[in-house]
């Protein structure tokens, strides 16, 4: 939530929650955030995480 | 092979080693030389003087037996004959006066006249100096029973006729000896150079071409030269292989990276050429975004590889629980297993621990488990072993993938190596020659099991504590 509204990088996500500083070369972080989403749907919260294409996502305010 | 030619003669090596091997022939022979010119002049002194005593005897006895006129008598005959050629006698009375005084025939001058005023010493030898040469005559005495005085002398012209020969018999070999040793000087320099020179002429088509295919002609002789040659080719070999190493990965990543770079210009030109609607300029930088993310990844993919590849990788060694790694690998990699239907597990005892760089400890399991999910298709699994054994962590990263050939499996380890299938999947093959490193820098080792298409194994051995 710190960073909510704020452009949010998939290096930037792997690094602050795995403190994982290299590119992994399978698409971890944007099968995690699907299921994120999946998650907040079924918990009735949609569309909050939007995907800025090429940049990575950004929490909705 | 121009520097070569305008090289001056006297500073080559060969040159050099000539001279040195024939003035070390002189110098021995000069020695040699004036040791035995010693030795003979020594000799045919004490030659000399054993005659001297002999005639003393001689003339003696005579006088005792014939008085002087025997005596006078015997010096006749004798430098009649010949046998006084180099000898004086004097006899002289009581007061020291020349009685007969017989000169040597042949000679320097002597004065004579000096005897009179010289103290005969019985027993011992007086010496006669030439006028104006340096020649002495060697002079004994004898009383005789009338208190008359015999004396005895010789020169050393007929031991200075010999050692004049030697001398001059020595000198001519000698020309001819140093004739000789400059020859064989220069035969020896050259037989003891020219495998450096084989090393040169193999060094100049490197130079001029840049090929290091070139070898130097190594000869089983067994010797220094041998193993220097051996030592270069190995040396080229080696330079070769990283060259070979270094052109084949920047070729793999030139090519990798025109592709994105490519389409990134691509549609970067497609947005300008049209007026688009600000949607639309939008998408077309978004697009830009997403093909430079990837260009970027690979160039700090390169960076790590290239830092283990130089070897300047540092580690910051600190205390590193494996169980947590792998926590954090399968949470990280749940996903991603999950929607391929791989089943992702590990057995990891709770408090297992080695001293390491977190960081890259981390990146090397997550490496292997990446490449592991990556070759295993839907259904299989991927497990993550880790156990202690003495002073040591056995860590398992095995999968049920397609397995790496046979033929493949020693080069999976080359920077810039990807086997045919994977030559399609994204990355720069990397990977594993990443892991490796990382292992060698803790002091580990890792080995690879595989079996094609029921799985690969790699197993990774840490020492508890790591050797620098």
């Amino acid at each position: 939530m710190r960073n909510a509204g704020r452009i949010v990088s998939k290096t930037m996500i792997l690094e602050h929650i795995w403190d994982y500083s290299f590119d992994p070369q399978t698409n971890v972080v944007d099968v995690l955030i699907c299921r994120l989403r999946s998650k907040l749907d079924k918990e009735g919260v949609q569309k909050i995480i939007r995907t800025v294409r090429g940049a990575g996502y950004v929490l909705k305010a | 092979m121009s520097s070569k030619r305008s090289r001056k003669i006297y500073k080559t090596f060969r040159f050099r080693l000539t001279i040195s091997f024939s003035l070390a022939f002189i110098i021995l022979s000069l020695l040699l030389f004036a040791f035995g010119y010693f030795l003979l002049s020594s000799s045919l002194q004490a030659n000399d003087r054993t005659s001297i005593n002999l005639k003393l005897k001689e003339y003696t006895d005579e006088y005792r037996s014939g008085s002087i006129d025997g005596l006078k008598r015997k010096v006749k005959v004798d430098s009649g004959s010949g046998s006084l050629r180099y000898f004086m006698v004097r006899l002289a009375d009581s007061q020291n006066k020349t009685i007969v005084l017989q000169q040597p025939a042949e000679g320097v001058n002597y004065d004579f006249q000096q005897l009179e005023r010289i103290t005969p010493k019985i027993q011992s030898w007086i010496q006669l100096k030439a006028n104006g040469e340096d020649d002495v005559l060697d002079i004994a005495s004898a009383q005789l029973p009338d208190s008359n005085l015999i004396q005895i002398g010789k020169g050393p012209e007929e031991r200075e006729e010999l050692l004049n020969h030697f001398q001059n018999n020595f000198l001519e070999e000698l020309f001819v000896a140093l004739l000789l040793s400059i020859a064989a000087g220069a035969v020896l320099s050259r037989q003891a150079l020219r495998p450096l020179e084989r090393f040169t002429k193999a060094l100049g088509p490197i130079i001029d071409t840049g090929q290091v295919k070139a070898r130097v002609p190594v000869l089983r002789s067994g010797d220094e030269f041998e193993e220097l040659g051996v030592r270069f080719n190995q040396a080229f070999e080696k330079i070769d292989t990283l060259i070979e190493g270094i052109r084949a990965s920047t070729d793999n990543v030139a090519h990798d990276l025109r592709t994105p770079m490519t389409r990134l210009r691509a549609v970067a030109e497609n947005a300008l050429q049209r007026d688009a609607s600000p949607e639309e300029y939008r998408e077309a930088l978004s697009d830009c975004l997403e093909e430079s993310e990837q260009v970027l990844r690979m160039l700090n993919m390169l960076m790590d590889i290239s830092e283990v590849e130089t070897g300047s990788l540092q580690l910051r060694i600190a205390t590193v629980n494996i169980n947590d790694l792998a926590t954090k690998i399968t949470d990280l990699y749940r996903g991603v297993a999950e929607d391929r239907n791989i089943s992702l597990t590990f057995i990891c005892p709770p408090e297992l621990i080695v001293q390491g760089d977190q960081e890259r400890l981390l990146q090397m399991l997550a490496n292997l488990v990446d490449n592991a999910i990556k070759y295993t298709a839907a259904g299989g699994r991927v497990e993550i072993n880790a156990s202690a054994g003495d002073n040591s962590v056995l860590l398992t990263v095995c999968d049920s993938g397609t397995g790496i050939p046979p033929e493949d499996v020693h080069k999976i380890w080359d920077r810039s190596f990807r086997g045919d299938q994977s030559r399609a999947q994204r990355g720069l093959g990397l990977g594993l020659s990443l892991v490796k490193a990382v292992v060698m820098a803790h002091g580990g080792t890792i080995d690879v099991e595989s079996i094609q298409g029921q799985g690969t194994q790699f197993s990774i051995h840490l020492p508890a504590i790591p050797v620098d």
